[in-house]
């Protein structure tokens, strides 16, 4: 290898730059040649590549393909030329792409201009190297990358490339700014031709340059550095760049390296034991009952990967002492916060003060409030801690005994903990001393008595005896001797000998007692010791025995350590005083015990001598006292302190009670055991807590541990005006079905005023089952404390009484659950299944008084108090009151005079309604109308608060997501036709009803034509049409069926609220009009919201326009023309409002309802067929006329739904569930056909539809009325359509869909048309006909109820409303499809192709057209009760009542007649004409119900009744027939007839009212009308 | 009703107080929208009635003040004289802002609504904004594109408390309004509303306080 130094280079750029451009010349033509040659490409250069590293060590031949010397002078050209243009493309050199344009083509390199470089071009040129450097970088690292896998090792290209180039830079650099000449051609050669290899320190230093040896360097060869940096201008070149070779390393050693780098945390969790600090035992924080916060929840994953993150730097102090991770608690709420009130300031907040019931003051606005007025503000805070059983039937025989031995533990630590023998003992020695101190004193006296009493007790002097003395009365005595110490001073006086004697009796005394004290309390000790230790060992036993253990209790018995020398020098001297005492004591004893010997001694001589020795009843001599043995005493001393006390050999034994014995695991113990623990596991405590006797809370159920305690924590805050006397809780079991039973009961007393948080401790309270449950005794741990209020820091307590306190707290200090004084509390206990769940939060609570405040008046007196009331209660009278007065006076007394006759009336209804009938007629008719009423309101009650619910779709507007089904319409409405030959009709979007405000609702009525209008009869003598020609040829043109007759001019008219609209007049009985009618819907008072409440009924009718001609003279008619329009009516249409509401819309062909008798009018069926093909497609041999409408409202509205509560339903939960399924399965399958399995009625109940279905016998008057089965039905059919139909949107106010019982429905007497469908239905069934109630939807009144009928003959479909029955089969039916048939058994619900009843068949058993509701698998409930009572109750209607009923009609409508007639002022009434009318009435009733009264036979009728009036005047009349819903409907009838609008001043009129009486109250009212014009 | 009618109409003066409410609804913070305006609306209880005044306004389209607070502001002013026989149903203010979306559809940005200030004097009250939620995403994405997002079908059903429970809503931003109040009557027919006029002054003290989110009895 050889090395080049920088002298030597520097010898090398001793030339001209001149010499090195013209090298560089060649260079570049000889690339340029190469280019063109084009012979190099990109892999030759790799093999060339690949053959170098072949010969790593192939130093100094050079065989350099062209390209590598290309790539260098390319490089190097392009330095030097850089101040020129752009720099010319290198990229074809390896046809790199990232070149940039231009590298593949060949082209002729960049003029150089062989020149000096200017400072300017310096620059440029400094710049350009840089950028060339850098660029060079970046290829020789890029390039590096991509071989790095493949060549493991170096290449000399490489080394020329990155270390060479670099170099021959500098070089280069050097040479043109020492001498500013070109090197020769040698070594130009030699320059780009030669390997440079230099050692790697020698190639650092020359990309490195700035090191301090180097810059020593730089100052050695100081001139070629000094003009380098001359070139650059003062800057150093710099480290310009650094080419490192690629570390290529196989896969396996770069892993291997990357692992001493790298660190993956493994997302498999650490076991516990490594977490923790070495030899830790895990500690659960929650098991000790430290309250351990929720953490945070993070991914298991990601946790586990962090935890091993930190065991990896070694670092334990992350983890707890429970080997989770250390962390916060979870900072987030689980309850969200609503808004704060930082913009409000505390003055603003309104203050809340109950409503008071005084009178405004107004001379004083100034009310004072005194403090005494204020209610107090209490705030009690419990706190539950937790309960814990110490019996309960879950115990085992472990845990009792368990507990007993916590239970001696307690009472010995409490005993050690008080220190009583100890105290004991201390206050024994001290009144000892206070003696002996007693003694010397008196031994420094003069006195002969205490001469006998050495004080042998050296270590007692006299006065230090009595300091000490004293000081042990202080601690030991409090006060025993207080009398003593106030005469402890004055022994100086008289009797102070005695007051010493007494004085030193007094300490015998107590010493004797408290030494028994002391013994007592020592033996109890030593006896709790003892049965500790025995208890212990049973329970060890028992373990054993048992063969596991349930209860983690462990006796921990520790030595105390003692010192024996002093404990037997203690003993000794405690052996020592006692004796001593015992010996005063003795002594002091025997002179009375010397005494009384004597005595008895003397005694016993005397009966000695009496009855001599021998004598039985001598007795024994009397002994002489004992005398004191010390011996034996101290031994008995000696015994009992043994017994007593612990002598002093003994060890000092102390008590811990662990709970670290294993407890086996529950798969390991016997099967009863393992119930148990399941049993205990399932068990869950809560305690109630009750404030003068109302729960105020009840805690949220805690499980019970295996150790039977119940860790509740929970605090509650009880805000009160009273302070409570007690509070009482409740601890309750909550069984496995929510039965909670309560275990005992206890009072806890109120805390003292003082208590708040900061002072209260939790205290165990004892308690036990109380009554007849099963023994269960326990304690409970709770707080209770006053609350402080946060802002002025006062404490939310009652005012201190301390008598009071006292004595509450003496009373209360133990409670009695069976005191007949806390029975108070005991009754007003809530039933615990109306348990009220409590919170966290304050309860107000009011004790005492419920109401409003004591002594203000009664608010229920006050009328406007009323009226508000009345008005929330949405009363209708005081639904709409607004502005109620302030006072009471201005409270207007009829608003509550109207509803309070409306009360008694209801009252009055309630209680007529069963000896109604008596009355009759309109009396009836009210009671009915109560009866409505009651219902009404009931139904009303009960679904109010269904009503309130509001949906989303009422509050919010959202446009519907778009399914795939509106997509693709979407995209289908693209390619569909865009003028289809049958268009469709495009649903309008309803919008709902709030919408509407303020827009106007209109009825939009499209008449489209009629056909079959009757034509007139009677044309003579009047000329009707102003075309036809004079009466003397009319005869020859009417018989002339050519010619078309222009027989009617008929209209439509639109009438709605009283409001009129017509269309034109067009000819013919079959006109077309083909034109809009609108009319504006006065909404209701309530607005739009009670549209459903609207009840006008839509009457379009159809006229005839009449021209009457008025000119008198013939002679006139050629010039003149005198006419007067007159109308006539001739059938019309009514559909109540709620049909359209309900429906949206009405449209289709409509029979009109005609009147059976037309006069003046004949229906012209010849007409039919001859003329117009449209009549075609008539059922033949149907008369009637027929008219094509459409109704509809402007805008649409959005019909609120049908309320579909679940409510409570008298069927089974199964059936309600599969009546459910069936019917959203036949929906789904047949969507549009009605179909209801169970519907609710009046009370809200939902029941089977096969209930209602059950037959009932029809009133006896209209079986009795025919003897023919067909018109028996008939008669009853007619029966039942004369009952009034309203609609349940009208009637119960709301969209409900109910059911009234057939009973309900005649009381009523209004229903819809499932009521009409289903008493008929019974009456049929009665009949003993098959009739089945259909379900579907009719035109004009939407979703309606039919009857069928099969009889042999045929099938019929009877119209409940009309009374009409039609065949099956024919075609033309206003039921337009069948949903279902329901009888009493069964539902079948229509599952063939088409729905209209005469395309189907309506056999029942067919399995593929009927789906029935109960099959074989599901059968029918066994028994199904029907809703129906067995027979119906008819009232009688009273016929007389009727008859004044009909002539009060009678005047009534003549009365509105006459008034509607106010422009003419002239009614004349026609009298005969009436009289007439009133006799054809009751046959008209008659051809109802009778098919054998055909129309002709009443024609012919009507022509001999109105003979003798036709011979005089041209009748026109109309016989009106509506059942009797109320006399305004038929006002308003009359009114859409229209008569009175004859303005012709001749016309007279007639009118006659006939009610036919039907059993139950129900009436058929006809009413005919005429207008009379005298022929002339 | 007639008798109904009649109790409306033959209130005597003395027998009613009078509240009299100016104010601007001034400005609002509503991050995200780039033109705003609103429309206010006043729904008092059943024994309100407005004397003078108007019960809605609508307001020009303002865009953020070019300052840190982008302040949307309008000043719309709010001129209303109610009387009344009951404090219950006490006057509230619901306003509702719209601005077009990115697409220049004019959809909801925000409901507010709030009390009238009970007590006399100068309140500043900041309603708090929110809009209907869309029941489900999907619905979101679809109201975001079509620009049909959400909205209350009636705005004043936010004065009643009927339904809130079945929409959700979402927080948008602030509306700040200013109140001047006054009322009459009101202590001489014995509602205590927190505030004593000055001896003889039929008005309110005029001091300002702060908001007013009172509880009307």
């Amino acid at each position: 290898m050889k090395s080049v130094s920088w002298n030597h280079r520097a010898a090398v750029t001793q030339k001209s730059i001149d010499e090195s451009e013209s090298m560089l010349d060649q260079i570049r033509s000889r690339r340029g040649r190469r280019r063109e040659a084009g012979s190099q490409d990109e892999s030759q250069s790799r093999s060339v590549q690949h053959d170098d590293t072949s010969e790593p060590d192939e130093t100094l031949t050079f065989r350099p393909s062209d390209s590598v010397r290309a790539d260098v002078t390319d490089d190097v050209t392009d330095a030097a030329g850089g101040g020129e243009g752009g720099p010319s493309s290198p990229a074809g050199r390896l046809g790199k792409p990232d070149r940039g344009g231009g590298g593949d083509s060949p082209r002729a390199p960049p003029p150089l201009a062989p020149r000096r470089l200017s400072a300017a071009g310096q620059e440029t040129f400094r710049s350009q190297l840089k950028k060339r450097l850098s660029l060079a970088e970046i290829k020789g690292h890029g390039r590096a990358a991509r071989r790095s896998r493949a060549q493991p090792r170096t290449s000399r290209f490489d080394t020329l490339r990155e270390g060479g180039t670099s170099r021959a830079y500098e070089d280069y650099m050097r040479a043109t700014a020492a001498g500013r000449t070109g090197p020769s051609s040698v070594q130009a050669y030699d320059f780009f031709c030669r390997i440079w290899e230099d050692p790697p320190s020698e190639r650092r230093a020359a990309t490195a340059p700035a090191t301090p040896r180097e810059a020593g360097e730089e100052t050695s060869g100081a001139a070629e550095s000094l003009s380098l940096s001359e070139l650059l201008g003062g800057e150093q070149l710099g480290p310009v760049t650094r080419h490192v070779a690629p570390m290529i390393l196989s896969r396996k050693a770069q892993l291997a390296r990357e692992a001493d780098i790298y660190f993956a945390p493994s997302p498999i969790p650490i076991p516990p034991e490594e977490r923790l600090p070495a030899g830790g035992q895990a500690r659960d924080p929650a098991e000790d009952g430290i309250y351990v916060p929720r953490r945070p929840h993070l991914a298991g994953r990601n946790l586990h990967k962090l935890e091993n993150r930190l065991l990896h730097s070694s670092d334990r102090s992350w983890f707890g002492e429970d080997g989770q991770l250390l962390c916060l608690p979870d900072p987030l709420l689980s309850r969200p916060r609503h808004r704060d009130y930082r913009d409000v300031s505390e003055d603003a907040l309104t203050d809340y003060l109950p409503a008071s019931m005084e009178a405004p003051r107004p001379a004083d606005p100034e009310p004072t409030v005194s403090a005494a007025d204020q209610p107090q503000q209490l705030q009690l805070h419990v706190h539950l801690v937790a309960v814990r059983l110490t019996e309960h039937p879950l115990f085992s025989k472990e845990h009792r005994a368990a507990a007993g031995l916590e239970q001696l533990h307690r009472e010995y630590t409490a005993m050690v903990d008080d220190d009583t023998v100890n105290r004991l003992t201390q206050r024994l020695w001290a009144v000892r001393r206070a003696r002996d101190g007693v003694l010397s004193a008196a031994l420094q006296l003069p006195s002969a008595d205490h001469g006998d009493h050495t004080a042998d007790r050296g270590d007692h002097t006299g006065d230090h005896g009595d300091h000490t003395g004293d000081r042990g009365d202080h601690t030991g005595d409090r006060g025993d001797h207080t009398g003593d110490r106030a005469d402890h001073g004055d022994h100086t006086g008289d009797g102070a000998e005695q007051v010493q004697r007494r004085r030193i009796d007094d300490y015998t005394t107590s010493i004797q007692r408290l030494r028994e004290q002391r013994d007592a309390a020592a033996a109890q000790q030593r006896r709790l010791c003892r049965s500790i230790l025995r208890r212990w060992r049973e329970l060890k036993v028992l373990r054993e025995d048992q063969g596991f253990s349930s209860t983690p209790l462990r006796l921990a018995v520790r030595e105390l350590p003692s010192d024996h020398g002093q404990e037997t020098e203690l003993w000794q001297r405690e052996l020592r005083a006692e004796l001593e005492e015992l010996r005063t004591e003795h002594d002091r004893s025997k002179q009375h015990q010397d005494a009384e010997y004597r005595q008895q001694l003397s005694e016993w001589r005397d009966r000695r001598r009496q009855l001599g020795s021998d004598s039985d009843q001598l007795g024994p001599r009397p002994q002489p006292p004992a005398e004191f043995d010390p011996q034996q005493v101290l031994a008995d001393i000696e015994a009992r302190a043994t017994g007593n006390r612990r002598p002093p050999g003994e060890p000092k034994l102390a008590f811990d009670l662990l709970d670290t014995h294993p407890i086996t695991a529950t798969a390991d113990c016997p099967k009863p055991e393992q119930q148990r623990r399941q049993a205990v596991s399932r068990c869950q405590l809560s305690v109630r807590t009750l404030i003068g006797g109302r729960e105020v809370s009840h805690t949220r159920p805690q499980p019970l541990s295996q150790q039977l305690v119940s860790e509740l924590h929970q605090q509650l805050a009880v805000r009160l005006r009273a302070a409570p006397e007690a509070l009482q809780l409740e601890v309750c079991e909550e069984g496995t079905r929510r039965s909670t039973r309560t275990l005992a009961k206890l009072r806890l007393p109120a805390p003292a005023s003082h208590v708040t948080e900061r002072t209260a401790l939790p205290e165990w309270t004892a308690f036990s089952a109380a009554g007849s449950g099963p023994a269960a005794r326990g304690r409970l741990q709770a707080a209770l404390y006053w609350g402080v209020d946060e802002e002025t820091g006062s404490v939310l307590a009652p005012p201190a009484d301390p008598t009071a306190e006292g004595a509450a707290a003496a009373e209360l200090a133990a409670p009695d659950p069976n005191d007949p004084a806390d029975a108070s509390l005991t009754a007003n206990m809530p039933d615990p299944c109306a348990a009220a769940e409590g919170g966290d939060r304050p309860a107000p609570l009011r004790p005492g008084c419920d109401g409003f405040l004591t002594g203000a008046p009664d608010p229920a007196d006050s009328a406007r108090c009323r009226l508000l009331r009345l008005r929330d209660a949405g009363v209708p009278e005081f639904r709409h009151v607004t502005m109620a007065p302030l006072r009471d006076q201005q409270v207007p007394q009829q608003l509550f005079t109207a509803y309070q006759k409306r009360l008694e009336a209801q009252s009055a209804a309630g209680a007529g309604a069963e000896e109604a009938g008596g009355d009759g007629g309109e009396s009836a008719r009210r009671s009915v109308l109560q009866y409505q009423l009651r219902i009404k309101e009931m139904v009303a009650r009960r679904l109010r608060a269904a009503q309130k619910h509001k949906r989303l779709e009422d509050m919010v507007r959202e446009d519907e997501v778009p399914d795939i089904g509106t997509i693709g319409s979407v995209f289908g409405s693209l390619l569909s036709v865009r003028r289809p030959l049958n268009p469709p009709r495009k649903q309008k979007q309803s919008r709902p009803l709030v919408d509407l405000q303020g827009q106007e609702l209109q009825l939009l009525c499209h008449v489209v034509r009629a056909f079959n209008v009757p034509v007139r009869r009677d044309t003579d003598a009047v000329r009707t049409d102003y075309s036809r020609p004079a009466p003397a040829a009319q005869a020859t043109v009417a018989q002339s069926s050519l010619l078309p007759k222009v027989s009617v001019r008929p209209f439509m008219e639109l009438t709605f609220q009283r409001q009129t609209v017509r269309s034109n007049v067009a000819q013919g009985p079959n006109p077309t009009w083909n034109q809009d009618l609108k009319l504006p819907v006065t909404l209701p008072p309530q607005g739009v919201a009670d549209l459903h409440s609207l009840d006008d009924v839509i009457h379009l009718s159809l006229q005839d326009e009449v021209l009457v001609d008025l000119l008198d003279d013939d002679r006139l008619q050629d010039t003149n023309v005198h006419q007067r329009i007159e109308r006539r009516w001739l059938a019309e249409l009514t559909v109540p409002f709620s049909t359209l509401y309900i429906n949206g819309r009405v449209e289709g062909t409509f029979r009109l309802n005609t009147p059976p008798l037309l006069i003046g009018y004949e229906c012209d069926v010849t007409a039919r067929g001859t003329l117009f093909h449209l009549t075609e497609s008539l059922p033949t041999g149907q008369t009637g006329t027929y008219v094509t409408v459409f109704i509809t409202l402007e805008p649409p509205v959005n019909v609120p739904p049908t309320v579909q509560e679940h409510l409570e339903s008298m069927e089974t939960e199964k059936l309600l569930s599969h009546c459910e399924l069936w019917t959203r399965a036949f929906r789904r399958d047949y969507p549009g056909r009605r179909v209801r399995c169970t519907v609710l009625d009046v009370t809200g109940r939902s029941a089977l539809v096969c209930r209602y279905i059950r037959p009932l016998r029809p009133p006896d008057a209209l079986l009795a009325a025919c003897s023919n089965e067909e018109d028996q039905a008939l008669l009853i059919a007619r029966f039942v359509s004369l009952i009034p139909n309203v609609s349940d949107v009208n009637f119960f106010s709301g969209m409900y869909d109910l059911w009234t019982t057939c009973q309900e429905f005649l009381d009523m007497q209004a229903g819809d048309e499932e009521e009409h469908a289903i008493l008929l239905c019974n009456f049929f069934l009665y009949l003993g006909k098959r009739a089945y109630l259909v379900l579907g939807s009719g035109i004009p009144e939407g979703l309606t109820a039919y009857v069928l009928t099969d009889e042999a003959t045929n099938r019929w479909l009877w119209n409940p409303c009309t009374g009409q029955r039609s065949s099956a089969a024919e075609s033309y039916s206003s039921l337009l499809s069948v949903g279902c048939l329901i009888n009493a058994e069964n539902v079948w619900a229509n599952t063939q192709v088409y729905a209209q009843p005469s395309c189907i068949s309506f056999d029942v058993n067919l399995v593929g057209d009927w789906r029935p509701l109960f099959t074989a698998r599901q059968p029918a409930p066994t028994e199904m009760a029907s809703v129906q009572a067995e027979t119906l109750r008819y009232s009688v209607t009273d016929t007389a009542r009727v008859r004044t009923d009909a002539e009060r009609l009678e005047r009534r409508l003549r009365d509105h007649l006459q008034n509607w007639r106010q422009r003419t002022n002239w009614t004349p009434w026609n009298r005969p004409c009436s009289d007439a009318l009133r006799r054809m009435l009751p046959l008209l009733e008659r051809s109802t119900f009778t098919p054998a009264i055909s129309g002709a036979q009443l024609a012919d009728e009507q022509t001999r009744l109105l003979a003798n009036i036709h011979a005089t005047y041209k009748v026109c009349g109309v016989p009106l027939n509506v059942p009797q819903h109320s006399q305004e409907a038929m006002v308003e009838a009359l009114f859409a007839l229209g008569v009175h609008r004859n303005d012709s001043r001749e016309a007279e009129f007639a009118l006659a009212v006939h009610m036919e009486p039907y059993p139950s109250n129900i009436v058929a009212v006809w009413v005919c009308v005429a207008a009379l014009t005298r022929r002339r | 009703m007639a008798a109904a009618a009649a109790a409306a109409g033959g209130v005597p003066s003395q027998q009613c107080f009078l509240l009299s409410v100016t104010g601007q609804v001034e400005s609002a913070r509503l991050a995200g929208a780039d033109q705003l305006y609103c429309r206010y609306q006043l729904h008092g209880g059943p024994d309100w009635d407005i004397v003078t005044g108007l019960e809605e306004g609508i307001s020009q389209v303002s865009r953020p003040s070019q300052d840190a607070r982008q302040l949307l502001v309008w000043n719309l002013p709010v001129e209303v004289s109610y009387k009344a026989t009951n404090p219950y149903g006490w006057p509230q203010l619901i306003v509702s802002c719209y601005g077009p979306d990115l697409f220049g559809n004019d959809v909801i940005r925000g409901y507010g609504v709030s009390h009238l200030p009970t007590a006399a004097g100068a309140h500043r009250v900041t309603l708090p904004l929110f809009v209907p939620e869309s029941t489900s995403q999907l619905q979101k994405l679809v109201s975001w594109f079509t620009g049909r997002r959400p909205e209350l079908a009636d705005a004043s059903s936010l004065a009643t408390g009927d339904g809130r429970d079945v929409m959700r809503v979402r927080s948008q931003g602030y509306v700040t309004c200013s109140f001047q109040v006054v009322t009459k009557d009101l202590q001489r027919l014995g509602y205590d509303n927190g505030r004593r006029a000055p001896a003889g002054a039929a008005g309110g003290d005029l001091q300002p306080a702060g908001g007013g989110d009172g509880r009307p009895g």
